[in-house]
């Protein structure tokens, strides 16, 4: 394992502090919703969770684009990087979304346009990271992967459109005019916890997969 | 492995503070709320702890490629 940089560990410990703060003010510091009550701090967490579940795909997005254009394998192991942790922040969301949907709404899962388009969205990108593993050939694995990442983002408007397109339990996308300056610098306080969190996992994932690929080319060799 | 075992420890000890905190104020729905972010923290640790433990994997089948190049 390579050594880790000051950079990098500094990233780390500013992603745990950034967390550690942003939850605080979630749970302690501001106010309980007047509607919701308590468990309205969830929003706190589910909502950044579900932001850079979206930023995540979008750069699998941008990198698979660039992969096609340019056969770049660099940008085949930035999108693979973005879409496992992806992956990971869209499980956080489900699963959240769960936590506050059974005291909100009555029930842990329904099948909800917006609940059912980050469930199948959720599925495309657990089918990317499946189709990696298959794929033995690096050059057949990068390119059919950076097709899925192009047509699977597709996805993405239409699971935050859903709740304007169709009549949904879920509520509609907040604004800064439709929410509390309290709940709204709160929820941006935590965004910017996330995207530490997020920056810090891709940073850490990229110089995986530059290891895998290395790993890769030496059995290859060696066959 | 001994950065983990302490994170992995501060974890539980928050994971404890948050609900003695939700319960001393009287929280409702406070399972929810504690499910919620226990959850979020852990799935993010558990991922950056098996992200760790994956690259020390392969960096040492890296390394054993190499001490078989140098034997050969």
């Amino acid at each position: 394992m390579g050594p880790i940089s000051a950079v990098e560990k500094f990233l780390g410990i500013l992603a745990l502090l950034s967390m550690l703060v942003g939850s605080y003010v979630g749970l302690v510091v501001v106010p309980a919703d007047a509607a919701q009550g308590n468990v309205q701090r969830l929003m706190y967490v589910h909502v950044p969770a579900a932001w850079l579940a979206f930023l995540a795909f979008f750069v699998v997005f941008v990198m698979s684009v660039l992969y096609l254009i340019q056969r770049d394998e660099r940008w085949d192991r930035v999108a693979a990087s973005s879409a496992e942790i992806g992956v990971v922040f869209t499980v956080v969301t489900l699963l959240l979304g769960m936590m506050w949907g059974k005291p909100t709404w009555g029930v842990f899962w329904t099948w909800d346009p917006r609940l059912t388009t980050t469930a199948i969205l959720l599925a495309i990108y657990v089918g990317y990271g499946a189709l990696r593993s298959f794929a033995e050939d690096g050059e057949k694995r990068a390119r059919w992967s950076a097709i899925v990442g192009v047509i699977g983002f597709a996805n993405v408007p239409i699971v935050y459109m859903s709740v304007t397109w169709w009549r949904t339990l879920h509520q509609p996308p907040s604004s800064p005019r439709s929410v509390a300056p309290d709940i709204l610098w709160t929820l941006m306080l935590n965004l910017a916890a996330f995207t530490i969190v997020y920056i810090y996992l891709m940073v850490r994932r990229i110089r995986f997969a530059r290891l895998e690929g290395e790993l890769e080319k030496r059995m290859a060799y060696n066959a | 492995m001994r950065k983990w075992s302490v994170i992995g420890v501060v974890y539980v000890v928050a994971l404890i503070l948050l609900w003695v905190y939700t319960g001393r104020v009287g929280m409702e729905n406070r399972g929810f709320v504690f499910a919620g972010y226990g959850l979020t923290w852990g799935a993010l640790l558990w991922y950056a702890f098996r992200l760790e433990s994956r690259e020390r994997t392969t960096a040492r089948a890296v390394e054993s490629f190499e001490v078989a190049g140098a034997g050969d």
